[in-house]
């Protein structure tokens, strides 16, 4: 019988870092975007590191930096008198470092797409640059947002590499669904991988979708 | 009284304009494309920064190079209603005049004077180019603008609308105590409209040619195609 606790822990995780995320990506977003400052490119490549990193190796690093000797770990260990991997918000930090790209380049697209006389417009009645963000580039900017959020909730769905890492497989805590479907077929539990596996595929299809969908009504709009 | 005494290089032409335009006043900026029109009416909203020289209105400066003082666009108070897409699209009419008011009885007098209050509540793409361009002057007049700046604002429509839209404007020009800068392509209309005209003629970077001022319109027209400054009333 497939336990439902690991997906469960999933979409809690994909849930919390997703919303955490958007908050993060925005700002990031549009000072990437419309922010002229020296390194800008480097800060962009930077910001899509871990598309290309290795999983296990940005897991390394987090560990590394997030362990009781790391330079994050030791911050949380005195605020919080406790460790910061092998538990949720470990793994929530770590998730959001490796969905940062899944969420920031659609919100990239779709705030380069804004006709950049909206925001001179805005300047001129007098807005602030941080009203601008508010009043013109978010409402302009609601299919970028979505499709910045469903990404970054799925990706975060399928997290297994980094988070196994960061919080390795604690049930009930931090045994996420790919890791307790990897666990099931190291013990030949094949009934429940399946099922679980088919419960992963099945999000991220109606994800995909999801994604086209606004792609064509913001290409129609 | 706005007083511009600008110059700014740019790679295929130099702009070296002085001129002035009193309140209730509207000086046209005309000229060839490329010679700098829009640039100049972009130094007076604070969107571009001149190379040299000054922009006054009154006693308040928003640009002295000697100085090195510069007001950005949201601290001058200004109107500007570009050629087109000025609207916001996610609003509808009557939020995008009230953008920057909170006078609800201002922004229901704006749409009556521009005839569009019946076109309050739709959303900007629902309506038609003139509709729009009208939402767009109501929007520069709502937040009580210290200076209008119109670029093109009639360039994009029918023969009709455009007739119908200049008289609208020379009519409520009358009501409103500001300099008005207009830049367009035709003559006639700035003619029609204008109390002042600056003409732009291209000037290559190596001529460095003379700087061009506003003249006041008088009835004999005098005017050359190499010296493109004209008087007429």
């Amino acid at each position: 019988m497939m336990d439902n606790a690991p997906l469960l822990i999933s979409a809690k995780l994909a849930g919390v870092s997703t919303v955490l995320l958007l908050m993060l990506a925005m700002p990031l977003a549009a000072s990437l975007v419309f922010v002229r400052f020296p390194g800008r490119f480097l800060a962009d490549s930077l910001v899509n590191l871990p598309l290309v990193l290795p999983p296990t190796v940005l897991g390394f690093y987090l560990l590394v930096l997030m362990g009781p000797e790391g330079l994050v770990g030791r911050a949380w260990a005195r605020v919080s008198d406790g460790p910061l991997v092998f538990t949720f918000v470990g793994i929530t930090l770590a998730a959001m470092i490796h969905s940062l790209p899944f969420a920031v380049q659609p919100l990239k697209t779709a705030f380069q797409k804004i006709d950049p006389r909206l925001l001179e417009m805005s300047a001129v009645l007098g807005l602030t640059p941080t009203a601008t963000f508010f009043r013109v580039i978010l409402p302009n900017s609601l299919g970028g947002m979505a499709t910045s959020a469903i990404l970054a909730f799925a990706h975060t769905m399928g997290e297994f590499g980094v988070i196994l890492m960061i919080g390795g497989s604690i049930p009930g805590k931090t045994r996420v669904a790919s890791i307790a479907i990897y666990e099931y077929v190291e013990t030949m539990r094949y009934q429940e991988a399946v099922s679980m596996s088919l419960v992963l595929v099945g999000i991220s299809y109606v994800v995909l979708l999801t994604v086209n969908f606004l792609n064509i009504r913001s290409r129609h709009a | 009284m706005l007083k511009v005494h600008i110059a700014k290089s740019r790679p295929h032409c130099v702009i070296n304009v002085d001129f002035q335009c009193a309140g209730g006043q509207l000086a046209a900026l005309t000229g060839p494309s490329g010679a700098g029109k829009t640039t100049i009416i972009r130094a007076l909203a604070g969107l571009e920064k001149p190379d040299s020289g000054q922009i006054r209105l009154g006693n308040v400066t928003w640009f002295d190079s000697a100085e090195k003082k510069w007001v950005p666009a949201r601290k001058r108070k200004l109107g500007y209603v570009f050629q087109e897409h000025t609207l916001f699209p996610h609003l509808t009419v009557e939020k995008n005049v009230a953008f920057s008011c909170g006078d609800e009885t201002r922004v229901r007098e704006l749409l009556e004077i521009l005839g569009i209050a019946h076109l309050a509540r739709k959303m900007t793409h629902m309506i038609s180019g003139g509709e729009r361009q009208r939402a767009a002057l109501a929007q520069a007049l709502a937040s009580a603008p210290r200076v209008l700046l119109l670029d093109e604002p009639f360039s994009a429509l029918d023969t009709a609308t455009r007739a119908r839209l200049r008289e609208e404007l020379k009519r409520l020009k009358k009501h409103l105590d500001i300099p008005i800068i207009f830049v367009t392509h035709d003559l006639a209309e700035a003619r029609f409209l204008a109390d002042s005209m600056i003409n732009l003629a291209l000037q290559i970077p190596a001529a460095q040619q003379s700087v061009q001022t506003a003249e006041p319109l008088s009835a004999a027209s005098a005017f050359s195609p190499a010296h493109i400054v004209f008087n007429q009333t």
